[in-house]
């Protein structure tokens, strides 16, 4: 993996203090998490770790939680992890996130990927979420541009995960993270200008 | 109309910031083309054959005289002094610098306009009728669920990156005038049985490649859930419509693969899980606010009588008043008072063609004058690339007619042959196949008599340069479709398509006839309609329903035959 930062929801850096590993796989994008960790690896920790696992490798082909083997890896997972987390890619099955809201509910942190700047399903992915209670972390990582950082606050995203190219090129990370920030809300009519009185 | 507040002006004041930032660091080489290519669409701007192309937001094509004046100014100034009106009432500067609009969009704020979202794969300028509120069959006025809309969908921040654009249209009469059935989305104001007001829905409608006319999957939506209902459309839509090739990314594809109902479905299940009831619902309160900023003007009472009486002499005296009155005026639901449509179709003038919809800087300026004199200083744009001003009043009509025609923007052509929606083509597109304004030019010539086209009644003639289908083609009684043919524009006439409550798509006539050709084909169009339509005392025929009867086929045989 390249290397990577992760910033808070004020644009502040908070690399130092991010433990999650994402676990690796054949698939695994680059910057899901800063670091990763193969399932070997994990077992033989003495400690526990905040480990990230791919959601679409626990699915079945109907887009179940699949039983059997994986569902014992997982398991064992979850018995060596501090916290547990998933990502998801914008790119995978549209319907993922429906019949699966009691199992996302439990994540502590859920990572979205974008797999292209113009792919705007992760935006529908977090507001989803958000709507369907997730109060956990959500995280989003890959494609996405300095410019959608302000949209991806309101539709709930947490925290971001920038290769190091793209924290050069951002001269002022705050301006990105406070773009329109009087901009209309278009998930409440109480907060449009015309009914919020302002 | 609708009055920016504090939170509006800042936003939009943001916004040009925001984009001059952008733009600072494009030019710069930080921010990828490919990132800065939708962030600049999103913001109006194309890259044209020429030049950038600056595509201006006109909201449901409402505006003031003082933003018209300023149109005028920012014409003179940063472009070639004049505009063209576009068939979703924006409004398009075709010479403006790349360098040059971050200013040009603080011009723009400084009177309440933005270019934001009239481009890219986001939801585009809420469009209606032209007549909203002055008309007497009117169930609602549209305008204030079109503001509504508008505030809801600008930054909306879930669906600014959409698989492909999306338009709304919105009309209030059981008559269609915003061609809503070929729209991603079609709204048609309705009472129920209760005499509750809501909205039947209608999704997937569409031109371009693949045409499609919208269908209903909601029969009555109480408008409180106007906004929570929309964005679980546009949900559904930005999760499961395609991003693998943007031919087939529109919403339509996604509505024609699964069937209306199925979609409906989705779009239900959705609404029920997430949105449903939820912040986005709309307060009576809320209507009652949204309803104030479109209350009617100060209308004056008349002795009708007397004003008919006088209307009467003038209409007798003077032939050409009379069918600028026949044609480019409406009915009002106030007594006394008339809409008067200005039409951008100017035709051949001094020699020189005016493209549809184009507009001088000397032009905006005067129209902004009368419209402070004649018609409480609000302009509207229509479907059809023309202008109205909503409320004269019918003993104005006449002085009001005198001056528009010095400007030449009396022609008395609307509904006509020649009152023509036209792209601008290949002079300045780089989308499309083949020119515009010569061939628009050569019917203007063939077809210059007006006793002529009034014979020839109500015609709708669209005519596209390319399969993007930004005139409409597909549904114009005649349609004509700019092809490129080994290097030679070649056009090709589709006939029987229509974009009001009976909306379809026109059937090609035949293989495409050379640029040379088209005026005489038309001629040949023409007289199969003369010769064949049913008159009586009442009623002549018209164009579309003739084609409706018979079909192509004799049409195809006098120009192939």
């Amino acid at each position: 993996m390249g290397n990577h930062h992760v910033l808070n929801h004020e644009g502040v850096d908070i690399s130092q203090n991010d433990t999650w590993l994402a676990l690796s796989t054949n698939e695994l994008p680059d910057g899901i998490a800063l670091s990763h960790i193969s399932l070997l690896e994990l077992l033989q920790k003495q400690e526990k770790l905040e480990v990230l696992l791919p959601l679409s490798d626990l699915l079945d082909s109907a887009g179940k939680l699949a039983g059997g083997l994986l569902e014992q890896v997982s398991d064992l997972v979850t018995q060596h992890a501090s916290r547990v987390g998933v990502w998801v890619t914008a790119n995978s099955d549209t319907d993922l996130l429906i019949g699966l809201s009691e199992f996302l509910l439990q994540q502590d942190l859920i990572v979205i990927h974008v797999p292209a700047f113009t792919d705007g399903r992760g935006f529908s992915y977090a507001q989803t979420l958000r709507q369907i209670g997730y109060k956990g972390e959500i995280r989003i990582a890959g494609q996405f541009g300095r410019d959608q950082i302000a949209y991806l606050l309101r539709t709930g995203v947490d925290s971001f995960v920038l290769n190091e190219h793209d924290m050069q090129s951002i001269s002022d990370i705050n301006q990105a993270f406070n773009a329109l920030s009087s901009s209309y809300d278009g998930r409440n009519a109480a907060a449009l200008p015309m009914f919020s009185g302002s | 109309m609708y009055q920016y507040n504090y939170a509006d002006q800042t936003l939009v004041d943001e916004r040009v910031e925001q984009f001059r930032d952008q733009t600072k660091r494009f030019l710069a080489g930080e921010l990828p083309e490919e990132q800065f290519l939708p962030l600049r669409l999103q913001n109006g701007l194309y890259i044209q054959r020429y030049a950038p192309m600056l595509r201006i937001a006109i909201p449901y094509g409402l505006f003031a005289s003082y933003q018209l004046r300023k149109l005028a100014e920012i014409t003179r100034k940063y472009d070639k002094g004049y505009g063209h009106f576009t068939t979703r009432t924006n409004i398009q500067l075709n010479w403006p610098k790349l360098e040059d609009v971050p200013d040009i969009l603080a011009e723009l704020a400084s009177v309440q306009m933005h270019a934001i979202q009239t481009s890219g794969n986001c939801i585009r300028n809420t469009t209606t009728d032209p007549y909203a509120g002055i008309h007497q069959e009117e169930i609602a006025d549209p305008r204030p669920y079109c503001e509504i809309i508008r505030q809801w969908s600008t930054f909306h921040p879930e669906f600014a990156f959409l698989p492909r654009k999306f338009k709304i249209a919105v009309v209030g009469t059981a008559n269609d005038r915003a061609a809503t059935q070929v729209h991603d989305v079609g709204l048609h104001l309705k009472t129920n049985e209760a005499g509750e007001l809501g909205f039947e829905v209608l999704v997937g409608g569409g031109l371009g490649r693949t045409p499609v006319i919208g269908k209903v999957i909601n029969e009555f939506l109480p408008r409180q859930h106007l906004l929570s209902y929309l964005d679980a459309i546009l949900r559904v839509y930005n999760l499961h419509g395609r991003r693998d090739n943007k031919y087939k990314a529109r919403i339509k594809i996604l509505v024609e693969s699964m069937g209306g109902p199925a979609f409906a479905k989705l779009v239900d299940a959705e609404w029920e899980a997430h949105t449903k009831d939820g912040p986005l619902t709309l307060t009576e309160e809320n209507f009652a606010t949204a309803s104030s900023f479109f209350t009617e003007p100060d209308y004056l009472a008349f002795d009708t009588l007397q004003v008919q009486s006088d209307l009467q002499k003038q209409l007798d005296a003077d032939k050409d008043f009379a069918n600028w009155y026949n044609q480019n005026t409406v009915a009002h639901k106030v007594a006394g008072y008339r809409a008067v449509v200005i039409s951008l179709k100017a035709g051949v003038v001094d020699g020189r063609y005016v493209p549809s919809g184009d507009v001088s800087e000397s032009q905006m300026d005067a129209l902004a004058d009368l419209a402070d004199k004649y018609s409480f200083s609000e302009l509207r744009g229509t479907y059809q690339q023309n202008l109205v001003f909503a409320d004269v009043q019918a003993n104005q009509l006449y002085e009001l007619w005198q001056q528009l025609s010095t400007l030449h923007l009396a022609r008395a052509n609307i509904n006509t042959l020649t009152d023509m929606i036209v792209c601008p083509g290949w002079d300045y597109c780089s989308l499309a196949n083949a020119t515009t304004h010569n061939i628009a030019e050569q019917i203007e010539k063939q077809f210059d008599d007006l006793d002529y086209l009034y014979d020839l009644g109500e015609i709708r003639l669209n005519m596209s340069g390319c399969m993007n289908a930004c005139a409409h083609h597909h549904t114009g009684d005649i349609g004509i479709l700019g092809v490129d043919k080994k290097g030679e524009h070649w056009y090709q006439i589709s006939l029987g398509g229509n974009s009001s409550n009976d909306a379809k798509i026109g059937k090609i006539l035949g293989k495409a006839v050379p640029a040379t050709d088209v005026a005489v084909t038309l001629q040949k169009i023409l007289d199969v309609y003369l010769e064949q339509r049913v008159s009586n005392e009442q009623d002549v025929e018209r164009f579309g329903d003739l084609v409706d009867r018979v079909g192509i086929a004799p049409f195809k045989e006098k120009v192939y035959g």
